[in-house]
């Protein structure tokens, strides 16, 4: 393994393409790893973009452009790639670069299995988007895909083609990979934490690793088994799972699937709310306020969110009502709890906005507006009107597209001088923040007045309802708006990878640990680890001395805690 | 020095002109598109108590989203970084604040649990039982609806019965008054009657019904009619007819709801509600209309190729209106037919008809052809076909390759031979309008072909 690390990084690594072709392909550095994730990701994100911009045309004005099977099958893999090829992964890449660097490890703990949850997510992926190309073009029940739409039950008449089939397994794979992973952050975390790295003196966004790989390790598996039964429906004989003319039952498979897919919200979401307490632990110089509840907030975020899958079956009429709904209330209660954690963070700071604090401000703005309109759903008479309408739509768009990518973009600029060694471009930066700031609001809250006004979702053409025209028109324009703040920053990408200014092993005064190592990080990520006496080791080192009159400034002096880092990753190294 | 300038000048000035411009931006983009910010006004009781209960969470969501939204500039525009050494204040925690932001929310969303709650029961509360109420079995199907009406048929079920329906044969008081291609109703289970020999009545399970079924003795037994009404609207390409379901004001409805195929959802704006088309359940929606009208309205669950097309018009009308309606629409009780039919035997055939109707009946109705031709084809959403006078060949074709909205039936889903006993059953039924026009496609079609 040391060997191979080695060779990675040898300084001749690019003087031979073909060479430095075979590395990535056969790097088990979790930082190529989480690079390779963030590369994928971001372009099945671009693909995904493309998708809503064809839909957006289309519904721009009433009347058709495209067919309706086109339509359903673009917004069915609009859905499927932002989730299992974008925003999974895109959590997979940050958590997979950054925890190990911020509990100052070697590398995760199974760094082949790493290599190998990456290269089956890239093939779960590329299978899916192949089922364009296969007859009857790809999976067209959304990416929810309820049954029994989804099978030949002899009553369905456009029972779809092998595409479904693809998208099935597809799916199964991204979830091994996810699984695989969340086994290797699990681990990571537990056993590879450098000397004095207790539990609460993990950064937040390894909290929030931590968390995730717990929602991933206990709920994906109900997806597996839900998609192989799905399978098994449409390929075996007669399953008769789902499809209710031979007894199944179709509402089993929306159980199935949402006790996965509600936590699968969370983990979304919460390595966004890591990356976005870590960007405000740095531009603020505070701590990050109430630490400790930040971590209990999340810990109920992800039980909670094992027991509210039914709210997105409260018109089912096949759920108890009373329970869901007051599981959904409470969500909001920690939700809440780190909302004014963020800002009494940024109270009293000294506060800087580069482009990564203004993504996680903007995050803090928007998230708001995607929880309460939660509040909306959770009232179960409220949701009767409004589940299936556009409101929905606008509402997880907040939470997904707007507060989960805008946490993942500070993630990018946050890290970016740490993956390549130079900054992102400010001004471009400031330019994409502002572009997609104004588009995502022009597109996700004029769909909630819409839902309002009862569009329904998942539709082609509607009829001209007076201001629907005009509102699905700025829609348009909003994405079209957003698409071109999100051009800025590939350009922005390109551009810093090839100009960007050289940045330095702590260009933002960083406080976790992966800021005390070079940027890029060298193969074994650390020489030297500084002593670990709080949950900020390097704000300890630069500011510690200068705060010893600060009453509130508090770091444990003298033994390094010390419980649970059975591994040092010092004696690792010596090690390997 | 202008007012704005000095307004700006302050940290708090800037935060209400921030908040001032987003606020006039909003009101500005309300009325170029004459959104509100509400649900649409509601024409049921039920759709009252939910439009009240949104005010109440919007309400407290306004509040939140403006303090939360308020605090959130502040801690921005007031401390921003002076000098480069400059270091705040470490405060890392405060337990009174903390309590006190778990406790609020808290709070707020007990309260808001128990309003929602109380809402719910006051909404899915059924009719009083000795109340008159109006029952709608409304089917959806790829991609129409039907709603169908019953009325007492004058008998009852003579025995005990439990079984899966999917053929069943059951025994009445008095099985006269069953006639051939009746779909029978008990519960709210549809059964279609297959055959009558003697005292026996062999039904099937039409589509409103559930896997499991239970009816005693002397459960009163119902004759179906579809009493889905179209209007050529336009509304949308390929859905020139939408259907209509017509219900009095003033009475609770009960919608039953049920799905031949797929997930649909029946959703009237207006209503401020929806329920799920589940296949293999009937589901339980009640209403009481407030307000006279028509109300569109469509599918809200994704139901495949054609799920935007799917939407229909609820017609309320007044009591008297919808009586009057209602006597019409289910006209008198079909003459009694004298002796056994149906079964082994074949329905008597038009000379010179090929294929066999008896199984085109079925095939009919398991194919879902009923929801847009009607019962017996005399048309509803789609064009009347009793008596058809196209062609077979041009029939085929129809299946083949449709012209117009119909669905594509290919010939693993209905053979050559199968749309013959179809095309067979269909000159044995009666043509209830003769003076129908065919669509004007076909017409040229039949001109066309000869």
């Amino acid at each position: 393994m040391a060997t191979l690390a080695g060779a990675q990084t040898t300084p001749y690594a690019g003087a031979n393409v073909w060479r430095a072709i075979l590395e990535w392909l056969t790097t088990v550095d979790h930082k190529k790893i989480g690079i390779m994730y963030l590369w994928t990701a971001g372009a099945f994100g671009l693909v995904g973009m493309a998708f809503s911009l064809v839909m957006r045309t289309e519904l721009a004005q009433t009347g058709t452009i495209i067919s309706a099977e086109t339509y359903n099958s673009i917004f069915t893999m609009h859905g499927s790639v932002m989730i299992f090829l974008f925003l999974l992964p895109v959590g997979a890449a940050f958590m997979n670069y950054s925890m190990p660097l911020q509990i100052g490890a070697l590398d995760m703990a199974f760094p082949r299995i790493n290599a190998l949850s990456f290269w089956i997510f890239l093939f779960g992926g590329v299978l899916l988007t192949l089922s364009f190309a296969v007859e009857g073009g790809t999976a067209s029940a959304g990416w929810t895909a309820y049954p029994p739409v989804t099978l030949d039950t002899g009553n369905n008449a456009e029972p779809p083609g092998a595409g479904m089939d693809m998208w099935l397994v597809g799916v199964i794979l991204l979830g091994q990979a996810s699984i695989f992973g969340s086994v290797n952050f699990l681990v990571t975390i537990f056993k590879m934490r450098a000397p004095g790295m207790t539990m609460w003196r993990l950064p937040l966004f390894t909290w929030t690793t931590l968390v995730t790989g717990l929602l991933i390790l206990l709920s994906t598996p109900v997806l597996a088994a839900a998609l192989v039964l799905g399978f098994i429906d449409r390929n075996g004989a007669g399953g008769a799972f789902f499809d209710p003319a031979a007894g199944g039952q179709p509402l089993l498979w929306q159980n199935l699937f949402w006790f996965y897919s509600h936590p699968a919200v969370y983990i979304m979401i919460l390595p966004a709310m890591g990356i976005v307490s870590d960007v405000f632990g740095v531009f603020t110089r505070r701590p990050v306020f109430g630490y400790r509840s930040m971590v209990l907030a999340l810990v109920a975020i992800g039980l909670l969110g094992f027991i509210v899958w039914a709210h997105h079956m409260f018109t089912t009429g096949g759920v108890f009502l009373p329970f869901f709904m007051g599981a959904t209330f409470l969500i909001a209660v920690p939700t809440g709890v780190k909302m004014f954690n963020w800002i009494a963070t940024m109270w009293r700071g000294s506060n800087i906005f580069p482009t990564a604090m203004l993504f996680s401000v903007g995050f803090l703005m928007l998230f708001l507006i995607g929880g309460i309109t939660g509040v909306f759903h959770a009232a179960v008479p409220v949701d009767f009107a409004l589940h299936d309408t556009y409101f929905v739509v606008g509402h997880f768009h907040y939470t997904m597209s707007i507060a989960a990518t805008f946490g993942f973009l500070a993630g990018c600029y946050y890290w970016f001088p740490k993956m390549f060694g130079k900054f992102m471009n400010e001004g471009l930066g400031k330019l994409h923040f502002w572009l997609v700031f104004i588009g995502v609001n022009l597109v996700f809250f004029t769909q909630l007045l819409l839902g309002l006004d009862g569009m329904p979702r998942r539709i082609n053409d509607y009829v001209d309802n007076p201001g629907w025209e005009l509102m699905n028109m700025l829609i348009t324009i909003g994405a079209f708006v957003s698409a071109a703040g999100m051009m800025v920053f590939l350009y922005n990408v390109f551009y810093s990878l090839k100009w960007g200014e050289r940045a330095g092993s702590d260009p933002w005064e960083g406080t976790t640990l992966e800021w005390a190592t070079t940027s890029p990080p060298p193969p074994h990520n650390f020489d030297s680890l500084p002593e670990i006496r709080s949950e900020r080791p390097l704000f300890d080192l630069r500011f510690g001395e200068k705060l010893q009159d600060d009453p509130h400034y508090h770091v444990s002096n003298g033994h390094n805690g010390g419980g649970g880092a059975k591994t040092p990753s010092a004696s690792a190294r010596e090690e390997g | 020095m202008t007012a704005f300038q000095r307004l700006w000048r302050t940290r708090f000035g800037r935060l209400t002109l921030v908040m001032g411009a987003a606020a006039l931006a909003l009101l500005a983009f309300s009325g170029l598109t004459s959104a509100q910010v509400a649900l649409p006004e509601a024409v049921s009781e039920q759709g009252d108590s939910i439009r009240t209960l949104y005010f109440i969470v919007f309400a407290i969501g306004v509040i939140v989203f403006i303090i939360v939204e308020a605090m959130i500039l502040w801690v921005v525009f007031r401390y921003k970084r002076k000098s480069d050494d400059e270091l705040p204040t470490q405060i890392g925690h405060n337990t009174t604040a903390e309590i006190l932001w778990t406790g609020i929310p808290t709070v707020i969303v007990v309260i808001l649990f128990f309003v929602s709650f109380f809402v719910l029961q006051d909404i899915q509360a059924a009719a009083d039982p000795d109340e008159e109420v109006t029952i709608v079995d409304v089917q959806g199907r790829q991609w129409a609806w039907a709603f169908n009406y019953a009325v007492p048929l004058g008998t009852e079920l003579a025995e005990s019965m439990s079984a899966d329906l999917a053929e069943t044969e059951i025994h009445l008081e008095d099985p006269s008054l069953v006639v051939p291609f009746m779909t029978l109703k008990m519960g709210v289970e549809h059964m279609r009657v297959v055959a009558r020999t003697g005292d026996v009545v062999t039904v099937e399970r039409a589509v409103n019904g559930t896997v499991a079924i239970r009816h005693s003795a002397g459960s009163e037994i119902m004759r179906v009619f579809n009493g889905t009404d179209t209007v050529a609207e336009g509304r949308l390409q390929a859905a020139d007819n939408t259907p209509i379901v017509t219900v009095p004001v003033g009475q609770m409805i009960r919608f039953n709801i049920a799905s031949a195929d797929v997930l649909h959802a029946f959703y009237t704006p207006q209503f401020l509600t929806k329920l799920d088309a589940v296949p293999g359940r009937v589901q339980t929606l009640w209403v009481r209309i407030t307000d006279t009208g028509d109300f569109q309205s469509q599918c809200a669950e994704f139901c495949g190729r054609d799920h935007a097309r799917m939407i229909y018009t609820v017609r309320a009308l007044s009591m008297a209106e919808y009586d009057a309606w209602f006597e019409d629409k289910a006209g008198d009780a079909p003459e009694p037919v004298e002796g056994d039919f149906g079964g082994e035997e074949e329905v008597e055939m038009e000379e010179g008809a090929i294929g066999n109707p008896a199984n085109g009946q079925n095939l009919f109705f398991s194919l879902g052809c009923n929801v847009c031709h009607g019962d017996s084809g005399e048309g509803l959403v789609g064009p009347t076909i009793a008596m058809t006078v196209v062609p077979l060949d041009r029939v085929i074709q129809q299946y083949r390759e449709p012209l117009e909205a119909m669905t594509e039936f290919t010939p693993d889903q209905v053979s050559d031979e199968e749309i013959a006993d179809i095309y067979a059953w269909l000159q044995s039924v009666e043509r209830p309008h003769p003076a129908d026009e065919i669509p004007s496609k076909l017409a040229e079609l039949i001109e066309a072909g000869g």
